[in-house]
């Protein structure tokens, strides 16, 4: 995924990235607020050994901690420095805050994007055609407890035995309780929240499908579509594309670039 | 080069196993198979990730956990090989906590122990506090080798007072931040992972039912 991502340099706010199209973010290795592309370019090319460890030697593999070290030292070198009275505030890029949750959101979107992928092929939706929202990491300050339920349920979820929140994987409940519109985690910043895959037969036992009940497979992302050119997506979608990104882009014969 | 990931390929066969690559529909079973196999390695991640005990170095230094089970859960992934599936974990210190081994420094001759929270999660040379090499006590009364910050850092806050002061906070704190040592030997520990058998039986129960309709139906 990350390899297929354009890095696409905004200066939108994060909650307004957060109102942005899902499709449009799936695009995009964001980070809100950075225009230098070279700066984008440098969070993709760090995360992208962070996902894929393999083959890499001793001391060499990229962690949240080699990863803030880096970008420190390469921000250095390019004179980065923060707007006044911003300094070691989130929207400082040097900032431990700020890195860290860079490092979060990037990885953690790859990975939950890969893994959705993999939850989602024929296959593995006739065998595995639900799943459900779970607590799968510790925070020393949790959101309260009626968090996730709330806004499960206000997302139209429902609720099975001892409240366990469990929907069809083709259920608009997944990006319905994400932040960022995306059917797979990370559902909001910091959030230890994923999923676990509900087999078939225990879906039939509660209800929520039949043995041969169809789960339609997510329509092809912009991830997906890349290849094709920008120029495959509908006049809304472009139009929307361009709105996000802000003065300084166009598409031009189906290639979104820089104007001018 | 080193691979610091794991891959699971050969997990060995079991009855069930068998029938459903001997059935017509195998090619439907590939990717079915994997993703069960994944859910056990994810909850077996989840499970410990919750469980108090995977969390001792943190819990002792009053310090934020890293999640790192956490973080295999989300590195789990499957793909389809051939005619078979395989697991795998893509983080770097899975391999390292499930085979033990020797850990030296790479890049220096020294490795940093966290001695305090502050330290836990955060490599020496971005600590941003100034950090002086001495010999310092530990619990036990030994002297070792330590990064030892003399000075906290501060910063100001709140109302400026009526002589023009504000209030000073800590935001990082003075005292010894890391144990320097040339090595650490940490022990195989194999419950980082499940067994085979336990990833066997996992996609038994994952597949059973549904399977055994499909080769029925064949």
């Amino acid at each position: 995924m990350l390899q297929k991502k354009r890095n696409l340099p905004t200066t939108l706010k994060a909650a307004e990235l957060a109102k942005a199209d899902a499709e449009i973010l799936e695009l995009a290795t964001f980070s809100a607020r950075v225009s230098n592309p070279a700066i984008v370019q440098r969070v993709a090319d760090l995360v992208t050994e962070g996902v894929s460890p393999q083959n890499r030697g001793a001391g060499e593999y990229m962690d949240r901690a080699r990863f803030r070290e880096k970008m420190k030292y390469f921000l250095g070198s390019i004179g980065y420095e923060p707007e006044t009275g911003k300094a070691g505030s989130l929207q400082d890029l040097m900032s431990d805050g700020r890195l860290n949750l860079i490092w979060e959101m990037n990885t953690k979107s790859a990975q939950g994007f890969g893994q959705h992928k993999q939850a989602t092929t024929p296959d593995v939706l006739e065998a595995f055609p639900c799943q459900e929202l779970l607590r799968v990491g510790l925070r020393r300050e949790p959101r309260p407890p009626e968090f996730w339920p709330t806004r499960w349920r206000d997302a139209g979820g429902k609720f099975y035995g001892g409240g366990r929140m469990i929907a069809r994987k083709d259920d608009a409940v997944w990006s319905g309780i994400s932040r960022f519109g995306r059917p797979y985690p990370p559902f909001d910043y910091g959030s230890g929240m994923g999923l676990r895959a509900i087999a078939r037969g225990e879906a039939v036992e509660l209800g929520i499908v039949e043995w041969d009940t169809p789960i339609a497979p997510p329509p092809a992302s912009l991830v997906d579509s890349l290849q094709a050119g920008v120029g495959a997506l509908s006049p809304e979608l472009q139009a929307a594309l361009l709105k996000s990104l802000g003065d300084g882009f166009e598409i031009v014969a189906g290639v979104l670039g820089r104007s001018g | 080069m080193a691979a610091y990931g794991i891959v699971i390929r050969d997990l060995g066969t079991t009855a069930f196993l068998q029938a459903l690559q001997e059935s017509v529909d195998r090619e439907t079973f590939i990717e079915p198979i994997g993703e069960a196999g994944t859910r056990v390695l994810k909850d077996h991640f989840r499970k410990k990730n919750l469980d108090a005990g995977s969390h001792k170095s943190a819990q002792r230094l009053g310090a934020q956990p890293s999640g790192l089970f956490e973080q295999f859960h989300n590195a789990t992934s499957h793909q389809r090989q051939g005619s078979s599936s395989v697991l795998s974990v893509n983080h770097p210190a899975v391999r390292q906590r499930f085979e033990g081994g020797d850990i030296r420094p790479v890049n220096s001759g020294f490795l940093t122990i966290p001695a305090q929270a502050a330290a836990y999660g955060t490599r020496a040379r971005e600590a941003g506090i100034t950090l002086a090499f001495m010999y310092a006590p530990d619990e036990q009364g030994r002297w070792r080798r330590a990064l030892v910050a003399p000075s906290a850092v501060t910063r100001e806050t709140g109302k400026a007072r009526k002589d023009g002061t504000r209030r000073r906070v800590v935001i990082k704190p003075s005292g010894i931040w890391y144990w320097l040592v040339r090595k650490v030997h940490q022990l195989a520990d194999p419950s980082v992972l499940p067994t085979r058998t336990e990833i066997l039986d996992g996609i038994k129960t994952g597949l059973e039912s549904w399977a055994n309709r499909i080769l029925k139906r064949g």
